[in-house]
C-alpha cells in the first residue's frame, strides 16, 4: 500500500510494480521498450491495454510477484512488472 | 512411420499421457518446463512425438522454441496423420491459447486436430463438470475428456485417436472451415469464461498454501527446512540400507571364499570383484534415497515456489530462479541437469548455470563422500547433540558445492562475453497446483536409478579393478610395491605429495578422471591386495588403519566437490554449449582448481594442527 501512495506523490505513474496483495489494476499501457515478441506474449497471458490484473501476493523478499492471469497464477519479476503501467481500479 | 504429434502448454500432462500410450517412461513432474527435447515412442503403429511444453507459437525459452520449431516442421510433413493437442482442463484460458493456433496452423496444411482434455480428475474432485461436446463444436474438433493420471476416458481416448489417426483421407478434409482467430488471447477467454470451471476452486486451495510457502518468513524458513532434509537425509535414510547391502556382500564374499582354492584365482575375486566392485554397491541405496526425495519434491509442486523465492538472490550471482530446479537435480545427475538449463529466459544465465552445475555434488560422488566421511568424521558423533556428525559433514560438503558454483557464477557473470544477438527475455513462472505425488512412477523411478547407476558404473569400475589388480599382481610375488603399478605409481608420486597423499590415492585419483565413480574401487582394489588378512569389510577401517591424515583427507574430498571428472558431462556441455573449447576448457580448469584447493588445505591446516 505505502508503495502504492509514495509513486502518487511523486507524481510518475503507477507501475504493476506497484501493486500491493489482493490489488487488482487495469492495464494501461506497455512500455514499448519490451520488443514485439514479448509484447505479443504478455497479451497472450492476458497483460494487455484494458486487461484487469489481480496480484495475488508479493513475492517473499521483494522476489518476483505473483499475479492471476486468466485462471492461471503466474510470478513475474519487478524489471518486467515495472514496464507495465496501470491505474487502479475505483 | 506415420505420425502422431502432441502439443500443449507446459505441464499440461503431455508426458505422462505420452508414457501412457508408449509405455514408455519419460520424466514426468508437476513444474512447468521438464521436457526440453523431442521424444519419439511407438503407440499401435504410429510414432507419437512427445515436445516440450509451450504456450504459444511465440516461443521464449529454448525449449519452447525447440517445441514450435517441430511443431511447424511437423505440420508441414506429410506423415504427419494428426495433431493431438493436450489441454489442462483446470486452466482452459492459458491451454488454449497454444491450441487454438495449433488448431489455425494445423488447418492451414489440412490436419486434423484432436483435443485431449486432460485432469479431468480434478475437475470431478472439486465438483464440476466441462461441456465437451458444446467445446467440440467451438472448436470444429473433437475434444475427448480424460484423465492421464486415473485413466479416466482413456479407452474411449486412443480409440477415437487410433481412428483419426487411421482415416483414410484425412489430409483433404478441406471442406474444414477455415480458422482465422485474429484475436487468440480473447477467442480463449471466451472459450474458458464459457466451457471452462471456477478458476477460484482450483486455485483457493493453492493461494493458501502459497500464503505460507511464500511468507517473508515462513517461506524461508519452510525453504531452509526442506534443503536441509533433502541433504541431511540421503546420509540418515540411506545408513540402514547401507549397512545391509555391506553385510550382504560380505556374506557372499566370504562365502565365495570359502569355496575357491587359495592361488590367483581366489585373489582375484577376493581383491578385485569384492573388493573393488562390491565397495561400489554399497553406495547404491544413498542414490536411490536421492531419487526418492527429489522426486517428491518435483511431484509436489514445491520447486516452482522454490525457483520464485531463489530468482532474486541468485541474479546477485548472475543466474536466475530458474536455475534452482537445473542446480537440484544436478544433485542426482549432471547431464540431465544440463540439459534442464533450456528453460532459463536468458541465454547469459542458462550458459552460467550450465557451466556452474557441475559443481553440484552428482550421486557419482557419493561413494568418494561415504567413504571419506566414514574415515574422518566418527560415526557416533552428534553435532548440537542432534544432528548426526556424519550426516552434518554430508550437508557440508554438498553446500561447499553451491557455494563453490555461486561464487564461480559471480566470477563468469563478470567476465564472460555477452553474446548480444540473443536477448534475455523476462522471467515469467507458472505456479503449478500443489498434488500429492504419484506413487508408482515415483517407485519405478527410484528403482531406476538405483539399476542405472550399477549399468552405468558397473562396467567401467569392474574394468579399472580388473586393471589395478592385473598391474599390482605382477610380477608374482612381488609387494605391491614392487609390482608394475607400484612402479608407476612411485612415479607419479611427486604430484600428489604436496595433498599430503601417497601413491595409492594418486593411482586412484588419475583414474578417477575417467569417472569419478572410479576412486572408491579402485582405492578398494589396492587396499585389498595390500592387506594379509582376507576379509573385504570396511575399506574404510583399512584406510583409518593406514593413517590418512585429516588435512589430507578434507583436501582430498574437496577435491572431489570441484573436480569435473566425467567425460559424459563434457560431452553435453560441449553439445549445448556449442563449443568444445569451452567443455574441455572447463574440465581442465575444474581440475586444477581442484588440485590447488586440496593442496591449500592440506598444507595450511598441516601448518595449524602440527
Ligand atoms: N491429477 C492429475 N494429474 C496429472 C494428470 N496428468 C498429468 N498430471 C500431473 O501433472 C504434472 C505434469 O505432468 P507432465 O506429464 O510432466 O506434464 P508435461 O505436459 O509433459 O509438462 P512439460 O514437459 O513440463 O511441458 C505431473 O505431476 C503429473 O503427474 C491428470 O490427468 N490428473
Ligand atoms: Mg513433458
Amino acid at each position: 500500500m505505502t508503495n502504492v501512495l509514495n509513486q502518487h506523490n511523486a507524481n510518475q505513474t503507477l507501475t504493476l510494480w506497484g501493486l500491493g496483495k489482493s490489488q487488482s489494476a487495469v492495464v494501461t499501457r506497455i512500455d514499448t521498450g519490451l520488443g514485439e515478441q514479448i509484447t505479443a506474449r504478455l497479451a497472450e497471458m492476458g497483460l494487455a491495454d484494458g486487461r484487469i490484473v489481480q496480484c495475488v501476493r508479493r513475492g517473499p523478499l521483494g522476489g518476483p510477484m505473483v499475479l492471476q492471469l486468466s485462471g492461471s497464477v503466474f510470478a513475474i519479476e519487478q524489471d518486467l512488472a515495472s514496464r507495465i503501467h496501470i491505474s487502479l481500479q475505483p | 512411420m506415420q505420425r502422431i504429434l502432441m502439443v500443449g502448454k507446459p505441464n499440461c500432462g503431455k508426458s505422462l499421457l505420452f508414457n501412457q500410450l508408449t509405455g514408455l517412461r519419460q520424466k514426468v513432474a508437476n513444474y512447468p518446463g521438464i521436457t526440453v527435447e523431442v521424444t519419439r515412442g511407438k503407440f499401435d503403429k504410429f510414432e507419437l512425438v512427445d515436445l516440450p511444453g509451450a504456450y504459444s507459437l511465440n516461443g521464449l525459452t529454448r525449449d519452447e522454441v525447440i517445441a514450435v520449431e517441430e511443431i511447424k516442421r511437423s505440420l508441414a510433413d506429410e506423415d504427419t496423420r494428426v495433431v493431438l493437442v493436450v489441454l489442462d482442463a483446470t486452466r482452459l484460458a492459458q491451454s488454449l491459447i497454444l491450441g487454438l493456433q495449433v488448431k489455425q496452423l494445423a488447418a492451414a496444411q489440412g490436419k486434423p486436430v484432436m483435443f485431449a482434455l486432460n485432469f479431468i480428475d480434478e475437475v470431478k474432485r472439486v465438483g464440476e463438470h466441462i461441456d465437451s461436446e458444446g467445446l467440440s463444436n467451438a472448436l470444429g474438433s473433437p475434444v475427448m475428456p480424460l484423465s492421464a493420471r486415473s485413466l479416466d476416458g482413456l479407452h474411449e481416448f486412443k480409440h477415437a485417436l487410433l481412428s483419426m489417426a487411421d482415416w483414410p483421407n484425412v489430409h483433404d478434409n478441406k471442406q474444414q472451415p477455415p480458422v482465422d482467430y485474429s484475436d487468440v488471447a480473447a477467442r480463449s477467454q471466451a472459450l474458458a469464461s464459457e466451457f471452462g470451471i471456477q478458476h477460484d476452486i482450483v486455485l483457493k486451495n493453492q493461494n493458501r498454501i502459497d500464503s505460507f510457502m511464500l511468507n517473508n518468513w515462513t517461506g524461508g524458513l519452510i525453504f531452509i527446512a526442506v534443503m536441509f532434509v533433502l541433504f541431511q537425509s540421503i546420509f540418515t535414510l540411506a545408513a540402514p540400507l547401507m549397512d545391509g547391502v555391506e553385510g550382504f556382500i560380505e556374506q557372499a564374499a566370504s562365502g565365495v571364499g570359502s569355496l575357491t582354492q587359495r592361488g590367483i584365482f581366489h585373489d582375484f575375486v577376493n581383491d578385485a570383484l569384492f573388493g573393488g566392485v562390491g565397495s561400489f554397491l554399497v553406495f547404491v541405496p544413498q542414490i536411490m534415497v536421492l531419487t526418492l526425495i527429489i522426486g517428491l519434491l518435483e511431484d509436489s509442486g514445491y520447486l516452482a515456489r522454490a525457483a520464485l523465492m531463489c530468482h532474486r538472490p541468485l541474479s546477485f550471482f548472475g543466474l536466475s530462479g530458474r536455475s534452482f530446479i537445473p542446480y537440484l537435480s544436478g544433485h542426482a545427475c549432471a547431464i540431465p541437469a544440463i540439459m534442464a538449463a533450456r528453460t532459463i529466459e536468458s541465454p547469459h544465465k542458462r550458459l552460467i548455470t550450465m557451466l556452474t552445475i557441475p559443481l553440484m555434488s552428482c550421486s557419482a560422488r557419493l561413494p568418494v563422500y561415504a567413504l571419506l566421511i566414514a574415515v574422518l568424521v566418527p560415526a557416533d558423533g552428534t553435532f548440537m547433540g542432534v544432528f548426526n556428525l556424519q550426516g552434518a559433514a554430508f550437508f557440508g560438503l554438498y553446500f561447499f558445492g553451491i557455494i563453490m558454483a555461486l561464487v564461480i557464477s559471480q566470477v563468469l557473470n563478470r567476465f564472460l562475453p555477452r553474446d548480444l544477438e540473443k536477448t534475455d527475455m523476462p522471467f515469467i513462472l507458472e505456479l503449478p497446483s500443489y498434488r500429492l505425488p504419484h506413487w508408482k512412477p515415483l517407485f519405478q523411478r527410484v528403482l531406476n536409478s538405483g539399476l542405472q547407476f550399477i549399468r552405468r558404473a558397473g562396467p567401467i569400475i569392474f574394468v579399472v579393478s580388473v586393471g589395478i589388480w592385473v598391474l599390482g599382481y605382477f610380477p608374482l610375488n612381488a609387494s605391491l610395491e614392487d609390482s608394475w603399478l607400484g612402479q608407476i605409481g612411485h612415479y607419479i608420486e611427486p604430484i600428489f605429495a604436496p595433498m599430503g597423499l601417497d601413491w595409492r590415492y594418486g593411482v586412484a585419483i588419475l583414474m578417477s578422471f575417467l569417472a569419478r565413480e572410479v576412486f572408491v574401487g579402485a582405492l578398494g582394489t589396492l587396499f585389498g591386495m595390500e592387506s594379509a588378512d582376507e576379509d573385504v569389510a570396511g575399506l574404510a577401517e583399512r584406510v583409518q588403519a593406514e593413517g590418512l591424515t585429516p588435512e589430507a583427507g578434507l583436501g582430498l574430498v574437496l577435491f572431489y566437490v570441484v573436480a569435473l571428472q566425467c567425460v559424459a558431462t563434457v560431452a553435453m556441455l560441449k553439445g549445448e554449449s556449442g563449443s568444445s573449447k569451452l567443455a574441455w576448457g572447463l574440465y581442465v580448469a575444474y581440475g586444477l582448481l581442484a588440485y590447488v584447493i586440496a593442496v591449500v588445505v592440506n598444507q595450511c591446516l598441516g601448518f595449524v594442527f602440527a
